[in-house]
C-alpha cells in the first residue's frame, strides 16, 4: 500500500456494479476473518442485485477498498421514502483514512439528487466509533426503535 | 356468509396477489396508495428473497405482510426484515396481523432464518405493544437519521 504510507490515498467513489461482488465479499471476509455462507450467486441474483441503484464502492488506486450497500425504503408514520444504509464496510488495512466519510458524503449527495427525504442507518449502541462518525456527518439520533426476535 | 366473515387462510404471497395488495393499500390511504406497482415488482412476491404472506378471508385477500430476506451489518448476518403489515379496515381487530407475523415466524424457523427485525416509531405505543406481545424485544441497534431540507 505505498500510496497510503505516503499520505492521502487517491479515493474514487462510484456506483456499485455487478462486477464488484467479489471485492465486496473479499472485504467482508477480511473483516470477519472467515468465509461466510453468502455466495457469489446469491449476491448477484439476490439482495445486492436489488440494491445497486443506491450502493457505492470506494476505490483506492483502482481497487475496491470500501462499500456501502443501501436501498430505498419507506419508514415512519406517515411513511417517508428514505435511503437506508444496510452495510458500510472498509477494508481493515484502509480504515481511519476518511474512506467511510467520503462514501457517506457521496451517498448523501446521491440521495439528495434522487429527492429522497432522508438517510437512515442502524448502529449498535455500543459502537461509539461509528456513532461518532455519523454524528460528525450531521446525523442525529432518530425516533425509530428496532425490534428483534431471535428464534 | 360475507367475505369479511369467512374462514381465514394464510399463505405465501405470489405475483398474482399484487393487484389485491395495491387495492388494500389504496383503501387505507383513502384512494391514494403508498405502494406502487413498481414497488411490488421490486418485492418480487414468491421470489428467492421474498418472505411475504397474505391473509385471505372468505377467499379474498384481506391483509398482507411484506418481508424479505436480507443481509445486514458487518459481518453480514442473514435476517428477515418486516417492511409492512397491512390489514383491510373491514377485517381489522380479528387478530389477522398477529397471524401474519406468526406465519412469517414459522416459515423463518423452518428455513433456519434465526433473526426477524422490524422498526416502530418511538411514539407508536400500539405498534410497540403489538411487537412486544409477539415476543419481539428492543434490540441494541439505534437509529441515526439525516433529513434533507425541503
Amino acid at each position: 500500500m505505498p500510496s497510503l504510507e505516503r499520505g492521502e490515498p487517491k479515493v474514487r467513489i462510484r456506483p456499485m456494479a455487478d462486477e464488484d461482488v467479489d471485492s465486496v465479499l473479499a472485504i467482508d471476509r477480511k473483516i470477519t476473518g472467515k468465509r461466510r455462507a453468502v455466495t457469489y450467486t446469491e449476491m448477484i441474483t439476490g439482495d445486492l442485485g436489488g440494491v445497486l441503484a443506491l450502493s457505492l464502492v470506494a476505490e483506492v488506486d483502482g481497487e475496491v477498498k470500501g462499500f456501502i450497500l443501501a436501498r430505498r425504503v419507506y419508514v415512519g408514520e406517515p411513511p417517508a421514502e428514505v435511503g437506508l444504509i444496510q452495510i458500510l464496510g472498509v477494508d481493515p488495512g484502509y480504515q481511519r483514512r476518511g474512506i467511510a466519510s467520503k462514501m457517506v458524503s457521496a451517498f448523501l449527495n446521491a440521495c439528495r439528487v434522487k429527492k429522497l427525504n432522508a438517510v437512515r442507518i442502524m448502529i449498535n449502541e455500543r459502537d461509539s466509533q461509528l456513532q461518532g462518525l455519523f454524528e460528525h456527518l450531521g446525523f442525529r439520533r432518530g425516533e425509530l426503535i428496532d425490534y428483534t426476535k431471535s428464534l | 356468509m360475507s367475505a369479511t366473515e369467512g374462514a381465514l387462510n394464510l399463505r405465501r404471497m405470489t405475483r398474482s396477489d399484487i393487484d389485491a395488495v395495491l387495492d388494500i393499500d389504496r383503501k387505507i390511504g383513502g384512494g391514494r396508495g403508498l405502494i406502487t406497482y413498481r414497488d411490488m415488482v421490486a418485492v418480487d412476491p414468491g421470489g428467492a428473497l421474498d418472505l411475504s404472506f397474505v391473509a385471505e378471508v372468505g377467499g379474498k385477500v384481506a391483509g398482507f405482510i411484506l418481508a424479505r430476506l436480507t443481509y445486514a451489518g458487518v459481518p453480514f448476518v442473514e435476517i428477515a426484515i418486516i417492511q409492512a403489515i397491512v390489514v383491510d379496515p373491514d377485517s381489522q381487530r380479528r387478530g389477522i396481523a398477529s397471524r401474519l407475523v406468526n406465519s412469517l415466524l414459522g416459515y423463518c424457523h423452518a428455513e433456519g432464518i434465526n433473526t426477524i427485525r422490524a422498526v416502530a416509531e418511538e411514539r407508536n405505543a400500539d405498534l410497540k405493544r403489538f411487537f412486544q406481545g409477539l415476543g419481539f424485544r428492543r434490540s441494541e441497534l439505534i437509529n441515526y437519521v439525516k433529513t434533507f431540507e425541503a
